[in-house]
């Protein structure tokens, strides 16, 4: 919203001494945000009239002549200054560019500061102007003689009057955040801006009446009658008739004055409606009675089947819950929405029906929504606007227009229906509780002081502890001001927020416990990104219909969006696989080697309310160096589980539904509880299902991993433990076997153990090798053993012992030793 | 005898000051005390003289021959040393080569930023506190004391949930903020209370450079009987102070959320010019941070805590801006993108 402070000034006195950026500081830091400050003097700063007192030619140019210009005793008196034009005359009244300011020369290009120069040899301390040099109408002739320029207008030419003085530019235009004044129903036009100014300076606030100079309104009969049918919609209609209008255009300063806040001029009667709404805040709308064709209003909510063009030409359907006004046959306007086409003024009224009403908030703000207007008015009716208005802006509104057309009269008196008066709000407060819950001293004669400048009525209460009966005004009691904590606002803001001293509160008692999901989570990322190498990406919670589909993930599972940004965020995931996909895609296009991982929800539908959200970490792997990602995967699953500590089985082939895996490369990890409780792992390993990675783009062997973290922390970990460093050593034997495809390394590992547990410590894969010189059938596999023993040096007996063993072992699964 | 003992033994000293290898100091060792060297032939020849001039040659000879000994041992370090110096000066490894790349991983700026809120927040005593991402309009809402068509509903646009309704909790939503967990916090640990609550967000609000659908808030909530807004001050001084690690200032300004009262806009020293005014803070020495206030009565009923014994404020500001304010990112949709040449360089 976009206020004019010499409008303000209208109403109540701003300090002289305060710049228009320090004002907006301090408006922002009391009461709203201004966002933003339009001096209007600004770009004439430093241009003012001169005179031309005489007239030399130039020694070293033709076209160029030495003026000697008076620019007024506070510019310094009569300066030397160069002229090219050729249409200056001694005595001239003249515009005269001081160094400083800012001209474009000939009227073309930007804006340039003028500095004092010097013009083949002759000092010049300004620049005599052309109208388009100052960003004013051009001026072809050469420079712009003010006296025929302004003869027009009532101004004394003296040099040294700033231009921006002269053409009436010295209004400040301060721009408010609307946001910030949703609470304010009392500050959405220039009066209530005045009244928070006026509390903030502590400087006197006309009377709106006196101020505008109104008279008391006239109850005369008016031949108008007004028909609330449904009262709740509509708390006051005030209304009245005036004939003898004459449309035409508004006048200047009415236009002016309009443009400066931002308001398009439509015609005299449109502008004062407007005038007055952004003056007071009350939204106004002025009917042509004959088109109205009675003087019976019905107030009401609209039935079904109704319709109405508005003024902006768009037909509507009306809802059976939108406030209206008819004329007793038909929709005249949507209530404090909009007007209707039909009735609208135009070049040919002559007699209006003026309404200045009042609209209860959320039924308004419901049909502005349906149909898709939101005006100035619904600005202001949903915010709750005072009742008490209604009549001053009808008295305002009628006399401006008695102003501009003086042959307008009121045919009969004022119409006033006002069926819901607010009640009188009273709030006893306690000074003390203020003073404390903002942490700071404020004296209670000051909380007084301060909330009588916002002219709330403030009674001391006998006994004790000392309390303050307060009296809401109108204007704050529609809204925001209903108890104590609303007063300490008031008090806290106007008493000054930057007064509070900052202090830290005292540690409390009990420290808070820990967050032991959290504290995983950033663990899971030390692990994977710090130790594993692993790079965490962030993605959005939802996927699409295509994108579920291709995953294999089953819709029923899945919450959809019933409003959504794009037809590809349409389904809130269930698994992080699918978005996952999307990075090694978009990644692949830059380099080979990606490694990823996110930690972040997913939203089960389980036909209860609230759905079931699981913290998962989902990873994956794409590689051209590492033999087998899959593997790089795996690994990365023990390495995370070591880490933590988990006391975790054998790994299992894949029984869980894992949509996404290739179902022959699917493994998973279960923790000891899971595995007695014969849940799913917490952690599972797969290669990517083929048709999967092929949608994707994505090479075959891409492997996944899952880590459902809400899981495992359902599940004790355990601490990390201490184990005395062998004190023998110990001796590590490599053997290399020659076994059929179908035993699995994993196998013959547990068997190899299993022949000595007490001596054989480890046993690790070192080679796994199959093809050339060796049967198609069979691969060899390369084993490295360590024996050692806690309580002696081990003999030659003791190897030779374990390695028959192993063979022997190994012979009985079908291998050899190479 | 002597005489010749003193002469070999003033010659071999002489050659092995100046034997310049250890070659030739060899060579010396060979010829002087090897099988067939002089002091050794020397020996031998003690035989042949008379007896009692025996045990004194005999003296004489071994004395000598340590000194030999130690001559040589003493040259032959020198000589050691002089040849690895020479070594070592000679080598010809190139050490401007570039070092040995070690691929390392990294952890989202987000997780990274959070994670330093969270420590901070933590030593002043605040629990680090969770709750669902699916909301229900009673906890995004009404809970908070946003009524049904109250224009505050407009602030922030909302997703809903197809055909998820319920009788007490209306329509399903994904949060728009981090307050509702306020009161799943207040209805779960009741009073004092003081926590923060770090946390994934949605707005239905289309997608530039400065807006997602999707960001991270930080919530905070202190309830206790003697709270002020003082404190409030006092706490997010500490914590910019400290985050930015340089003196920070806040500023309170009015502002409205229909859950605080009063409600305060919390701006905070512009991080270019520390309150000086720059172009980026357009002159005012101070940055928008976020929205604050005294926790509203309706607020703290709908927690289940009574209004009258306790009081507490609450704040909520963007962690999102944050990471991207600290680091300089001038396009939020990055932080969403999984692109490796952004998330690399965190």
């Amino acid at each position: 919203m976009k206020i004019s402070l010499n409008w303000i000034k209208k109403f109540t006195d701003v300090p002289e001494t305060m710049s228009a950026q320090e004002l907006a500081q301090l408006f922002t830091i009391r009461t709203a945000e201004v966002e933003g400050v339009m001096n209007e003097g600004e770009m004439f700063h430093n241009i003012v009239v001169g005179e031309i007192t005489s007239i030399q030619p130039h020694p070293n140019a033709t076209k160029l002549r030495i003026t000697q210009t008076n620019v007024g005793t506070q510019h310094g008196g009569t300066l030397q200054i160069v002229c090219g034009a050729p249409n200056i005359t001694e005595g001239q009244k003249v515009i005269v560019a001081l160094p400083g300011s800012k001209v474009r020369w000939h009227g073309e290009g930007d804006y340039i500061t003028l500095e004092k120069a010097e013009l083949r040899g002759v000092e010049s301390n300004g620049m005599i102007c052309a109208g388009e040099e100052v960003g004013l109408e051009a001026t072809p002739e050469g420079i712009l003689d003010l006296s025929t320029y302004t003869a027009t207008k009532d101004y004394e030419l003296k040099p040294g009057t700033p231009l921006s003085f002269l053409l009436n530019k010295n209004d400040v235009i301060l721009e408010i955040d609307n946001k910030s004044l949703t609470h304010r129903p009392d500050c959405w036009g220039h009066y209530g801006i005045a009244r928070e100014m006026s509390a903030i300076f502590g400087t006197k606030l006309k009377p709106y009446e006196k101020a505008v100079k109104i008279s008391k309104a006239t109850h005369g009969a008016s031949p108008l009658t007004i028909k609330i049918h449904d009262k709740e919609i509509c708390p006051r209609f005030t209304a009245c008739i005036i004939k003898n209008i004459n449309i035409k255009e508004s006048p200047e300063w009415l236009k002016e004055a309009l443009a400066k806040v931002g308001v398009r001029s439509v015609n005299n009667i449109v502008d004062v409606t407007n005038y007055v709404m952004v003056e007071l805040g009350q939204p106004m709308h002025a009917y042509d009675r004959h088109t109205v064709q009675t003087d019976t209003l019905d107030v009401r909510y609209a039935q079904e089947n109704e319709q109405l063009e508005t003024i902006d030409h768009k037909h509507h359907k009306l809802d059976k819950e939108d406030p209206i006004i008819t004329n007793g046959k038909h929709p005249l306007t949507i209530a404090g929405v909009m007007g209707g086409a039909y009735s609208e003024i135009s070049d040919n009224t002559t007699e209006i029906i003026l309404e200045s009403a009042n609209w209860q908030p959320g039924t308004v703000r419901k049909a502005s929504q349906r149909h898709g207007l939101r005006t100035d008015a619904v600005q202001r009716f949903e915010k709750s606007l005072d009742p008490e208005m209604t009549l001053p802006a009808l008295l305002r509104a009628i006399a401006l227009i008695q102003k501009i057309c003086p042959k307008a009269e009121l045919e009969g008196g004022i119409v006033d229906e006002y069926v819901q008066k607010n009640p009188t709000k009273v709030i006893i407060v306690d000074p003390q509780k203020i003073q404390e819950k903002i942490g700071t001293p404020i004296a209670t004669p000051e909380i007084v002081t301060l909330l009588k400048r916002l002219q709330f009525n403030v009674k001391s209460l006998p006994g004790k502890p000392k309390k303050l009966e307060i009296t809401v005004p109108s204007f704050r009691a529609t809204k925001d001001i209903n108890s104590q904590d609303d007063i300490l606002e008031e008090v806290a803001r106007l008493h000054g927020y930057e007064k509070i001293t900052p202090t830290l509160p005292s540690l409390p008692i009990k420290l808070p416990s820990e967050n032991t999901q959290r504290k995983l989570e950033h663990r899971v990322r030390e692990i994977l990104s710090s130790q594993l190498a692993l790079n965490e990406v962030y993605n959005y919670s939802f996927y699409s219909k295509d994108e579920l589909t291709a995953c294999n993930l089953p819709e029923d599972l899945h919450l959809k969006l019933q409003n959504y940004l794009s037809s590809e965020q349409t389904h809130l995931r269930i698994s992080l696989v699918p978005n996952i996909l999307k990075n090694l895609q978009s990644n692949l296009r830059f380099t080979q080697e990606v490694g990823i991982y996110e930690i972040g929800r997913t939203y089960t539908e389980e036909h209860q309310f609230f759905p079931r959200e699981e913290i998962i970490v989902a990873g994956a792997i794409i590689s051209q160096t590492h033999e087998s990602p899959f593997l790089a995967v795996k690994g990365i699953i023990e390495t995370f589980a070591r880490e933590l500590s988990l006391t975790t089985q054998d790994w299992e082939r894949g029984s869980a539904f894992a949509p996404t895996a290739h179902p022959n490369r699917y493994i998973e990890l279960k923790t000891s509880t899971e595995a007695l409780e014969n849940q799913p792992g917490f952690a599972r390993v797969y290669q990517l299902h083929p048709l999967i990675a092929q949608h994707y783009e994505l090479p075959a062997t891409t492997a996944i991993f899952e880590i459902n973290l809400t899981r495992l922390l359902a599940n004790e970990q355990t601490e990390k433990r201490y184990t005395p460093i062998p004190k023998y050593p110990g001796i590590e034997i490599d053997i290399a076997i020659l076994i059929d495809k179908s035993v699995p390394a994993g196998t013959l590992q547990k068997a190899i153990h299993a022949t000595n547990k007490d001596l054989i410590q480890h046993v690790s894969l070192f080679d796994h090798y199959e093809g050339q010189n060796i049967e198609p059938t069979k691969k060899s596999l390369a084993y490295r053993i360590l024996l050692q023993s806690n309580e002696r040096t081990l003999t030659e007996i003791d190897l030779t012992s374990a390695q028959k063993a192993i063979t022997q072992e190994i012979e009985n699964l079908g291998g050899t030793i190479r | 005898m002597k005489d010749l003992i003193e002469k070999l033994a003033k010659e071999a000293q002489e050659e092995i000051s100046q034997a310049g290898s250890l070659t030739q100091l060899e060579e010396l060792r060979v010829k002087y005390l090897g099988r067939k060297g002089s002091f050794t032939t020397l020996m031998t020849g003690l035989k042949d003289i008379p007896n009692e001039e025996k045990p004194a040659a005999g003296q004489a000879l071994n004395h000598a021959k340590k000194s030999i000994e130690h001559e040589l041992e003493t040259k032959q370090q020198h000589l050691e040393k002089e040849e690895l110096t020479k070594q070592l000066s000679d080598d010809s490894f190139d050490v401007t080569r570039p070092g040995t790349h070690v691929t390392t991983g990294h952890i989202h700026p987000l997780s990274q930023v959070q994670k330093e809120v969270e420590e901070i927040f933590g030593q002043m005593g605040f629990a680090i506190m969770d709750g669902p991402e699916i909301e229900s309009e009673h906890y995004n809402f009404e809970a908070l004391n946003v009524p049904k068509d109250h224009p505050a509903r407009d602030m922030q646009d909302t997703f809903f949930v197809s055909g998820k309704h319920h009788e007490n909790h209306g329509r399903m939503v994904l949060r728009t903020q981090t307050s509702p967990v306020q009161i799943r916090s207040m209805e779960k640990y009741g009073a004092p209370l003081r926590a923060i609550m770090p946390g994934r967000v949605f707005r239905y609000e289309a997608t530039d450079a400065s807006h997602d659908s999707t960001f991270y808030q930080v919530e905070g909530l202190l309830i206790d009987k003697d709270v002020s807004l003082a404190n409030l001050k006092g706490v997010m001084t500490e914590f910019l102070t400290r985050l930015f690690k340089r003196e920070t200032k806040v500023r309170f300004r009015p502002g409205y959320f229909p859950f605080v009262e009063p409600g305060i806009e919390l701006d905070m020293w512009c991080l270019l010019c520390s309150g000086q005014g720059c172009r980026v803070c357009k002159n005012t020495g101070w940055m928008e941070f976020m929205g604050a206030g005294m926790v509203h009565r309706n607020v703290l009923k709908a927690g289940g805590i009574d209004p009258d014994e306790y009081k507490g404020w609450a704040f909520g500001f963007g962690l999102t801006r944050l990471v991207m304010m600290k680091y300089g990112i001038d396009d939020i949709r990055h932080l969403m993108s999984g692109d490796l040449r952004f998330l690399k360089q965190f």
